[in-house]
């Protein structure tokens, strides 16, 4: 996955869509550039770079100096939680989004809808004055879905959330909550030696 | 010849046998005058009265048989009366934003739209589809997309893209009434 991650970075920087403008691209246009060794001759980019699966890195990413990359962060566990009006635009949107785990090889663990909405009801008077007697109502509804994704690095999140939010449909919204594992801190490190080294002392 | 005084024009025509049938200012007090009338357009005589598809189902049947018109996130649970941690009441603005955009496109489009205006929210990006007829010139209908693009998203402050389709009246009326 390490490889496949540096190379899903190397593609959505080698084609930077601003966020307002063109088309996101579709899920089958990535699926052939990641097996660019196999669908090299049938991707339409081949023939303008050549044949080389991938294509030409920028200028400034060639001219950029190397520097020492930081260990990535790890996360244990990523949750979205989506939010939609409609319950089959919600129930589309998670169908794609588990697709696009099982391409990139994310595990899903958890990947279901509440079929309660979340109502919001409002019942306000019909006319513009008197007649208190004839109301009308209103009613909002709120759609959830919860998608768990197990154990990602910090590239391989990256690249998962900015190709899944440039598809965001309208009308819905995505929760990201990030379960990140971490080192303990030196100092809770050296407390925890303390302690453990009398103990191993005095029992010994 | 004696020529009398006439009484002005008003006095003279309320004193005719036929006052009681001119129209007259009267206030109507009446409690059945509180009735649904939005969305809802009357039958006409000949059945010549065209509507889109949109137009033949009532508000009511909103989400059941027809669908929105404004497609935004503002109405979700936690969007909905979250000013504060926002920032900005969003619900309104967008409501308002909706209004404006649609003022806009009935008046920059010469009696183009044949449908009504959709509004997509998807990030920062406001995309506006409308279906309009083929009458204009391709020229004009290029100009008049950059236009509204250009000047909508200076004035929304985020970056506007109108997609329009084009269709004959009669591919766009669903029933006559």
């Amino acid at each position: 996955m390490a490889m496949w991650s540096t190379a899903c970075r190397r593609v959505m920087r080698a084609r930077p869509i601003p966020i307002a403008l063109g088309c996101p691209p579709r899920p089958m246009e990535l699926v052939t550039r990641l097996d660019g060794q196999k669908t090299a001759s049938k991707s339409s980019l081949s023939a303008s770079t050549g044949g080389s699966p991938h294509p030409p890195l920028p200028m400034r990413e060639a001219e950029r100096p190397e520097r020492p990359e930081r260990p990535e962060r790890l996360f244990i566990q990523v949750d979205l939680e989506l939010r939609a009006h409609q319950p089959a635009v919600l129930k589309s949107y998670a169908w794609f989004l588990e697709e696009v785990a099982r391409i990139l090889e994310v595990g899903v663990l958890v990947s279901e809808g509440e079929e309660e909405p979340h109502k919001v009801r409002k019942t306000l008077l019909k006319p513009v004055f008197a007649h208190s007697k004839h109301r009308v109502q209103y009613e909002m509804r709120t759609y959830y879905w919860v998608i768990q994704l197990s154990r990602l690095t910090q590239s391989t999140r990256d690249t998962y959330l900015e190709y899944v939010q440039r598809n965001l449909p309208e009308g819905v919204s995505m929760v990201v909550r990030n379960h990140e594992i971490r080192p303990l801190p030196q100092a809770i490190l050296n407390d925890l030696r303390k302690r453990e080294t009398p103990e191993a002392s005095s029992s010994g | 010849m004696f020529l009398a005084r006439l009484p002005p024009r008003g006095r003279r025509l309320t004193s005719s046998p036929w006052s009681s049938l001119l129209p007259s200012c009267a206030i109507h007090t009446s409690s059945s005058l509180d009735k649904d009338s939005a969305g809802r357009y009357k039958v006409t005589v000949n059945r010549t009265r065209p509507l889109t598809y949109e137009m033949s189902f009532r508000p009511d049947d909103i989400m059941h048989k027809k669908g929105f018109n404004s497609f935004n996130t503002a109405q979700l649970e936690n969007t909905f009366l979250t000013k504060e941690e926002i920032g900005q009441d969003l619900p309104h603005k967008m409501f308002l934003e909706d209004v404006f955009i649609r003022r806009f496109m009935y008046g920059t489009w010469p009696e183009a739209l044949e449908s009504t205006v959709l509004v997509k929210r998807q990030h920062n990006l406001i995309r506006i589809a409308a279906i309009i007829n083929p009458r204009m010139r391709t020229q004009f209908v290029y100009f008049l997309i950059g236009y509204t693009e250009e000047l909508l998203s200076f004035w929304l402050k985020c970056p506007v893209r109108v997609e329009l389709q084009v269709a004959e009246k009669e591919d766009v009326v669903y029933k006559y009434i």
